[in-house]
């Protein structure tokens, strides 16, 4: 019996290790980073599969061997012994300073994405640079959309202002967010009913949106997808299928998955004011649908 | 407490069975209606999977069971329902009595060596006192708009926006003043809610049904601490306990210290849905569609913070007895001294103390303030390192054992297994950056399942079959108990596992329908896959009642040690009548002198025979 409940306990371990290096061929891995920090989180994560995945191997292998050499033994009694100071301090100390580690690497891309300076707005790493921002953006999550609102000229003047309580020229989008590549982006999370979290799986960003707070968010693309036609007023995708998506992670209601959305990363600054400047004229030509997107998008208190 | 034991009355039926004051009845108690909640908690899971694999529905035969009006397939909303009251039963109603309740009863005062509990009557009521809770919760699920479905976190202001009445009327012309009628309790529409239809009577009756389930599981700690603490046995000092009883009184000292702030918040919670109180609404208001809530003068967040400090705490409140019953069905079936019994109760400790610092982990996305993340995660990658320890102990009790492959201890092998990889998946997530991406995806659902289901239940199953004997005088059958171990340990891994490729996709969890995104499609197949073998899991629990209950009726009879154990309820009869033992036991060393020169290679801790190994 015991060879068959060490092959069981062999065959899943050896499985469950299986699936992880067969994922990533068969698709069913971390979707494109195409974020500035991205690239942080990706690579903390092969540190930590490596850590975790040494482990895995070493205890689950000891686990079988054990379960081989040590089972059903033709012996009278099996060892007697209660302990090893020397064993305990080895698996105390090691795994330690590895944790340590693995805890300590985090800091820098956490500070990086989320540590923000709420007076320059950007992230404190880089307060005192003065790196500008390229792009506000509000974001108003509410059941179940995304509703985008980001200024005429990229920039709002007084953005803390802004935010709460908009622009005659602003241009209105539902589950859109438009951006250009390279472009440092400052969103403004809001919600207006329940809590949402904005998921970019391909920014690596997610952040929850609170009632009645603005939550700062921020992010830079280095990858375009789209280029806008202007003759045609379509966007066109630069890689086929390659759309990425936005997503809510905070359970918001029953059709909390429906709140699907895009992201567009137009590939220049140039191509993105052209756009801005078509979807200003075609909004414009909806007075009537702009009045209501303002007072739905400023929580209806202007 | 001696005289107490030998008091020899035989109380009628319902004083001996129903409503009983022996600890040992009242554990089997929480035993059998754990029982009858598994198999609710499990129903709901396997609906929750059939959606997941198949969300256009148009299921055979089960789309039937719908209503018409939602195009016989499920509804969004009653999908929330399902996954709320799943993770809702099984934690509130199935590990955590099973845990505290069932093997918090029965074991401790026959493992300490007493006669009963400290204060049986208040045990008694520590049960009866779930009954509201019970009834409650079931009744819960056919009010209207259906049960709870805001999350087993119910996290406002989802769950907590409270419809004032008139709600439902005609929205005012614009210009015009809404109607608005006085706020009444009885009005029906006053329980509705604007967020979603689960968040309204559903809520009221999940945070009430909750509250008496902790002032039951409060009164269970009270009475575990006192009795662990005064009535342990002669020669039985703390150092000399056996495992589970640490593990138990770690445990009740938790939930006594965590469950007051859960009460707390329910409380809260609930004012905010009864009487309109705001504690977790903001000030702004919200607005519904054309409906604006009233300002409040809350704070949402405040719920998350008062909800964690409980609910980490609790899964260790759901994870330290499995520790503490696999350690000691380790031992047994090794033949072997427990590897360092010290490192073992200090790594608990460690774990239940660090365990109160660390609900933070999970609101790192949620608008806390980013620094405090670093803090909290800090402390949470601390608590592997208890575990770790914990794993290479149980490991080394292995190395140089001579492993007896019963059904119990292949169920407490698969839970080192299980726990391992647990543990390790929690590292991503307590890591601040790699969590932004996997933060509410099915990484963590991954997670919570490898160590709630793959690691308490499988010491849960390791126990049941251990303590069968001491529970009801006869073994449970050991072939069938093979049989279901392979299959809950083959179908569960195909079950949870992918679940963590499913997360590094990119897969939130609580999604009604993942196939409308893009870049989800490739991990459909995994999903559909991931049901069939739920749905066999869930299959294979039958196997377990079935050998339960024909074990109970038609099993081998067992005598009083059936294991060759060392502890002191094998000391009693089996099953140990009303005051558990003959006379009270005098201990002499600890509970794993395994592998010792003698007659047999074990050495009970009430045996006087020398004193060779201390």
């Amino acid at each position: 019996m015991k060879i068959f409940w060490s092959l069981v306990f062999a065959v899943i371990n050896i499985g469950a290790l299986g699936i992880f290096i067969a994922a990533p061929y068969m698709g069913w891995w971390l979707p494109k980073n195409v974020s500035s920090f991205g690239g942080d989180v990706d690579r903390l994560f092969y540190i930590i599969l490596a850590v975790t995945g040494f482990f895995f191997v070493l205890t689950q292998g000891i686990l079988v061997y054990s379960m081989i050499r040590f089972g059903d033994r033709k012996v009278e009694k099996a060892s007697y012994i209660h302990g090893h100071l020397g064993m305990e301090a080895l698996w105390t100390a090691v795994p330690c300073l590895i944790l340590m580690y693995l805890g300590f690497v985090q800091v820098p891309a956490w500070a990086k994405m989320k540590y923000i300076d709420l007076e320059t707005w950007f992230p404190v790493r880089f307060s005192g640079k003065n790196i500008e921002h390229d792009l506000d953006m509000v974001v108003l999550a509410r059941q179940w959309e995304w509703r985008i609102r980001t200024p005429q000229g990229s920039r709002a003047a007084n953005a803390a202002q802004w935010a709460e309580t908009g622009n005659l020229n602003d241009l209105h989008l539902t589950n859109e967010i438009h951006a250009w590549k390279d472009a440092r982006v400052r969103i403004h999370l809001k919600t207006q009913d329940v809590i949402h979290s904005l998921f970019l799986p391909n920014l690596r960003l997610k952040q929850d949106a609170l009632p009645g707070k603005t939550m700062p968010v921020w992010f830079q693309a280095i990858e375009a997808n789209v280029k806008y036609n202007p003759a045609t007023g379509q966007l066109e995708e630069l890689t086929p299928n390659g759309a990425w998506e936005i997503a809510c992670t905070e359970l918001c209601g029953g059709s909390h998955y429906r709140m699907r959305g895009k992201l567009y990363i137009h590939e220049s600054k140039q191509d993105y004011d052209r756009w801005f400047a078509d979807a200003m004229k075609l909004q414009r030509s909806h007075e009537l649908n702009k009045q209501a997107n303002i007072a739905a998008s400023t929580g209806g208190r202007q | 407490m001696s005289e107490l034991s030998h008091q020899h009355h035989s109380p009628g039926f319902l004083k001996k069975y129903i409503f009983s004051e022996d600890h040992k009845i009242i554990g089997i108690q929480f035993l059998f209606t754990g029982l009858v909640f598994f198999a609710i908690g499990g129903i709901l899971a396997m609906m929750v999977r059939l959606q997941l694999a198949w969300p256009d529905g148009n299921l055979p035969y089960i789309g039937k069971w719908f209503p018409q009006a939602w195009g016989g397939k499920m509804s969004p909303d009653f999908y929330s329902m399902l996954f709320t009251m799943h993770a809702s039963v099984m934690i509130f109603f199935v590990v955590i009595p099973w845990l505290t309740g069932a093997f918090g009863n029965f074991l401790i005062p026959l493992m300490i060596g007493a006669g009963d509990m400290a204060f049986p009557k208040l045990n008694m009521l520590s049960y009866w006192v779930l009954w509201p809770a019970f009834i409650i919760i079931c009744c819960s699920f056919f009010v209207d708009g259906g049960a709870a479905g805001s999350g087993w976190t119910a996290y406002p202001t989802l769950s907590n926006t409270n419809a004032e009445a008139g709600l439902d009327a005609p929205v005012a012309k614009e210009g015009e003043q809404a109607k608005k009628e006085p706020y009444s309790l009885f009005k029906d529409d006053s329980r509705n809610s604007p967020a979603a239809s689960g968040s309204g009577m559903g809520q009221i009756l999940w945070l009430v049904s909750l509250l008496f389930v902790g002032i039951g599981s409060m009164m269970g700690s009270v009475n575990y601490i006192t009795t662990i603490l005064n009535m342990r046995a002669p020669g039985m000092s703390l150092m000399r306990m056996p495992l589970t009883v640490w593990s138990l009184f770690i445990t009740a000292v938790l939930q006594a210290l965590a469950l007051p702030v859960l009460t707390v918040a329910l409380i809260l919670q609930l004012l905010d849905k009864l009487i309109a109180t705001n504690f977790f609404l903001p000030p702004g208001g919200m607005t519904f569609g054309n409906w604006q809530t009233t300002p409040g003068g809350g704070q949402p967040l405040l719920w998350q913070h008062l909800f964690w400090f409980y609910s980490h705490p609790a899964v260790y409140i759901m994870i330290l007895p499995a520790m503490g019953i696999v350690s000691e069905v380790l031992a047994t079936f090794s033949r072997k001294p427990l590897f360092g019994y010290k490192p073992m109760v200090f790594s608990m400790a460690g774990i239940a103390g660090l365990g109160f610092i660390v609900w933070g982990h999970h609101m790192f996305q949620s608008g806390m303030d980013p620094r405090l993340g670093t803090g909290f995660m800090l402390a949470t990658i601390m608590i592997a390192l208890p575990s770790a320890v914990k794993t290479f102990n149980w490991l080394a009790t292995l190395w140089g054992a001579n492993i007896q492959f019963t059904s119990a201890m292949l169920n407490a092998m698969a839970f080192v297994s299980m726990f391992v990889i647990g543990g390790l998946s929690g590292i991503f997530m307590a890591a601040t950056p790699v969590d932004v991406y996997f933060h509410d995806t099915y990484f963590i659902v991954a997670h919570i399942h490898y160590v709630l289901f793959m690691s308490s239940i499988f010491g849960i199953f390791a126990g049941f079959i251990y303590w069968f004997p001491k529970m009801f005088g006869k073994l449970m059958n050991e072939p069938l108990g093979k049989l279901h171990f392979l299959l809950t340990f083959v179908f569960g891994n195909l079950t949870f596992f992918p679940m963590h490729i499913l997360g590094i996709g990119g897969h939130p969890r609580r999604y009604y329908d993942p196939t409308i995104y893009q870049y989800l499609e490739n991990l459909q197949p995994l999903n559909q896959f991931m049901t069939i073998c739920a749905l066999m899991l869930g299959l294979s629990q039958l196997i377990f009642v079935f050998n339960f209950f024909f074990s109970l009726a038609f099993g081998k009879k067992a005598d009083k040690n059936p294991w060759g154990a060392n502890s002191l309820e094998w000391e009693a009869p089996s099953p140990p009548p009303h005051g558990n033992f003959e006379s009270i036991p005098k201990v002499y060393r600890g509970p794993y002198e395994y592998a010792v020169d003698g007659p047999t290679d074990n050495l009970p801790q009430a045996t006087p025979m020398g004193a060779t190994h201390s």
